[in-house]
């Protein structure tokens, strides 16, 4: 698959050539290939939001090349374009909305770059449909709507500008249980049905982890992992030292490894580690086949 | 095109002058203010700037910080200048174009950036040895007399102490939205200074109606913790003038005097 | 000693927000109150200390009424909020400063506030950066300021709206571990969340749905439902969920672990 975003030997610096200078991101290379799932998870402080602005443009790399959709991201370059082909919803996206009504808000990017006004109603229906706030009254003013459709609204008004990046930084951040289930499932399905290249952000491996296809793991400013989720869980205690929110089931899983259980513990289904679980335990039948580990 | 601020910014150092009471160096940087502007000679501001680095080098601030206080408003300051050389009426000292530069216009303009820069360093050293608590609590105390006469010291030195708190949450929430309209195509920089203007607001109202937020969920959790007023109020930090507090302060009065004379 | 909820309803412009509570929380308890976002939770912890009043029913704390105006400071200083968003509660520059606004405000004597902010700072770690700007800490570190500054005004109850809901996995768990470190404060904890996994020590926990209490027991009762938290829009959290399946498998425990040591030590023995 063609490569949609491309990071070669990338590094940068805050505030060069003063006294706090700091290095925020160093020896980044990274290939995003059309139609991916991407999940990028590092600690606060690692450099996550640093990373993602450079995928628009809003920030040029120290060293190194940024190339976006096959164009070189230069002094020179077209950065308007470029910010129509990846579009970025920031963290709590509700706190970015001031039109007076909702209309108005999800056509403000289109408005931004041009599109007459027929366009822009046809991609505006179509971007609320597949975010699921089709019903709402388009007149009425977006600050009146609940914190989860304003998000909504939101996220709607870049994806109604057709990127073909669609990079979320923290998107479920603040939501409920069945709100961050929900929303990561449109996310799912805009990327199974439109191929939809996504990128989501997170501190946050559990939840994101059972979407993701693949999992980069970013800490002070260098990727340390890149791979498939399945793949990244093989270094728990990697993952846990660098205080990333590791799914319970697997530090569960992981701790049992380590007391001799022979069980794999990148597991990240439930079901399947209640029965990998299940099984080790009957193969047992009644002998302690385990070291026992003094309770702490 | 992010936004730095380094004015109101404290430093906090452990140094003689970081340890003295804050209404002493109000008292003292108000002084000095308004002595900048009566002092007529050149000596007297030499003077006066020698205090100045002697307090600079007291208060182990690397001078570095007091310059970035002056950073931002050096265009204003060079424009004075230009100004009062070409406009001041006098003999002439050098002629280009339809532009005159005169001796008293050459006098008159390096003495108010010698004022300014006077202005802005004593300011920011002053901001960058009282922590935000402290210079509020200065303010409050200097006022408190008027407040027999209505005057809201309290209320007002809390609004300062609250507004100086927030200055890195609202710059750094401005950055925020800049961005997030950026990447929504918004264009702040080209265009005419209408076009400009317009794409401002995307990022005014979002952060007034954030600041809006903020300001009703601080009120409540002041309530939470018992806020209601000045009335009956203590203070953790007491204030208690000291020998170095007076000795600071008759130097300086010192330094004024001598100043104005020279 | 004690806050008694009693028939507790409040309606916002017409709309009932939260109808009929009735529960109560003792010194030493650690209450878990969960619900889906909408449920009424930050209006029901907001009754708790008099910041709402009744639309009906009443709020009873150590026998005084929240609707007694008269001892309306009291009560706020017997039952501290904490809320989600660490910045909105930090009024001053500098940690020290911002946790001895409470006591400030309580006309405390100087040197009482000073040993209270340094006991305070103690009991939530911070005690080294008593003199740091507010702005340069981390999400976990604010939070644990926050409840430092309600702590310094010696409150019988703490409730907290969501505190970490806003917050990094070590956020979470820093904030966490000092909640817990609350109860040997003998003080009554009152803990609001929707990720019920934060749960797994409170003694009691009760669901609230659209206003109303929807279920409540001990927490290995709740944390066990799963239908019922699943009708609720609740995720049952990991290792009750990981247990309940287990037993389907005919792996059995005697009590239904929670936590990762349990489950552990339920498996290996």
């Amino acid at each position: 698959m063609p490569s949609v975003i491309e990071l070669k030997d990338v590094w940068y610096q805050y505030n060069p050539d003063t006294p706090i200078a700091l290095w925020a991101l160093k020896e980044i290379n990274l290939k995003i290939s059309e139609g991916e799932f991407v999940a990028i998870i590092g600690p606060t402080g690692s450099g996550k939001s640093t990373l993602i602005q450079h995928f628009n443009g809003l920030l040029r790399p120290t060293k190194g090349e940024v190339i976006v959709d096959g164009v070189t991201i230069s002094k020179n370059a077209n950065l308007k374009s470029i910010r129509q082909k990846v579009g970025m919803v920031f963290q709590y996206p509700e706190t970015q909305i001031f039109s007076e009504t909702i209309y108005d808000e999800l056509a403000f990017g289109l408005r931004n770059y041009g599109y007459p006004e027929d366009e822009i109603k046809e991609k505006i229906e179509d971007a609320t449909k597949k975010m699921g706030i089709s019903h709402l009254p388009l007149s009425k003013s977006p600050l009146s709507l609940s914190g989860g459709e304003m998000r909504r609204v939101a996220i709607a008004s870049i994806l109604a500008m057709e990127p073909k990046v669609f990079v979320l930084d923290e998107p479920l951040a603040n939501l409920d249980p069945q709100g961050r289930r929900e929303l990561l499932d449109e996310i799912d399905a805009l990327n199974r049905r439109e191929s939809l290249t996504i990128i989501i952000i997170s501190h946050d491996l559990s939840e994101i982890a059972r979407y993701a296809d693949r999992v980069v793991v970013l800490n002070e400013g260098k990727i340390i992992m890149d791979g498939a989720s399945k793949e990244i869980f093989k270094d728990v205690e990697k993952l846990v030292e660098i205080s990333l929110g590791v799914p319970q089931i697997v530090e569960l899983l992981y701790t049992l490894y380590k007391r001799g259980a022979d069980i794999p513990y990148n597991i990240l289904d439930i079901e399947e580690a209640a029965r990998c679980i299940a099984k080790w335990r009957k193969s047992l039948g009644n002998r302690d086949k385990f070291r026992t580990v003094p309770a702490s | 095109m992010a936004i730095e601020i380094s004015f109101g910014q404290y430093l906090p150092l452990d140094s003689y002058i970081h340890r003295l009471d804050p209404r002493i160096k109000l008292i003292i940087t108000l002084i000095n203010i308004i002595i900048i502007f009566i002092v007529k000679g050149f000596i007297g501001y030499a003077f006066l700037a020698c205090f100045l680095i002697a307090l600079i080098l007291l208060s182990r601030i690397p001078p570095l910080y007091i310059f970035r206080g002056i950073k931002p408003i050096i265009f204003f300051i060079l424009l004075t200048f230009a100004l009062h050389l070409f406009t001041t009426q006098g003999t002439e000292l050098f002629h280009w174009w339809i532009l005159r530069g005169t001796v008293e216009g050459l006098r008159n303009g390096t003495f108010m950036v010698i004022r300014f820069l006077l202005l802005i360093s004593f300011s920011t050293l002053l901001t960058l040895t009282c922590s935000p608590l402290e210079l509020t609590d200065a303010l409050e105390s200097l006022f408190s007399p008027f407040k027999r006469i209505g005057f809201p010291a309290h209320e007002l030195a809390m609004m300062m102490s609250i507004a100086l708190r927030f200055i890195p949450v609202l710059v750094e929430e401005t950055n925020r939205i800049m961005k997030a309209q950026i990447a929504r195509g918004a264009d702040i920089e080209s265009g005419s200074i209408f076009n400009r203007a317009k794409n401002l607001i995307p990022i005014l109202v979002p952060l007034f109606v954030n600041t809006f937020q903020r300001a009703d969920e601080l009120a409540l959790a002041m309530e939470v913790r018992c806020y209601r007023g000045g009335e009956g109020r203590t203070k953790m930090k007491e204030y208690i003038l000291s020998r170095g507090d007076f000795i600071i302060l008759t130097i300086s009065i010192i330094v004024a005097i001598i100043s104005i004379l020279l | 000693m004690s806050i008694e909820v009693k028939d507790l309803s409040f309606s916002y412009e017409g709309d009932p927000v939260i109808e009929s509570i009735s529960l109560k929380v003792n010194e030493r308890d650690f209450i878990g109150i969960a619900g889906p976002n909408g449920s009424g939770k930050s209006t029901l912890a907001k009754c708790l200390n008099g910041i709402l009043l009744p639309t009906a029913g009443d709020v009873i704390v150590d026998g005084v009424s929240v609707t007694d105006k008269t001892k309306q400071w009291i009560i706020r200083q017997k039952v501290g909020l904490v809320f989600q968003n660490p910045d909105n509660q930090l009024v001053a520059s500098i940690v020290e400063e911002d946790v001895a606004f409470g006591p400030e405000n309580l006309g405390i004597p100087p040197a009482i506030i000073r040993e209270r902010v340094s006991y305070v700072l103690n009991r939530v770690g911070l005690l080294k950066e008593r003199r740091r700007l507010v702005s340069t800490l981390s999400g976990g570190q604010k939070q644990r300021v926050a409840i430092a500054g309600i702590l310094a005004m010696k409150p019988k109850y703490i409730v907290l709206d969501e505190p970490t809901s806003m917050l990094d996995p070590l956020g979470r768990k820093e904030v966490l571990s000092t909640v817990l470190q609350l109860k040997e404060e003998g003080v009554g904890i009152v803990y609001i969340t929707h990720h019920l996994e934060e749960l797994v020590y409170a003694d009691r926990i009760i669901l609230l749905y659209r206003g109303k209490i929807f279920k409540e027991g001990s927490s290995r009762q709740i944390l066990t439902d799963e239908d019922t938290l699943r009708e609720i829009g609740l995720d049952t959290p990991e290792i009750a969920s990981l247990g309940l399946r287990l037993k389907r498998l005919s792996v059995e425990f005697n009590e239904s672990p929670l936590t990762i040591e349990e489950m552990v030590n339920a498996i290996c023995n």
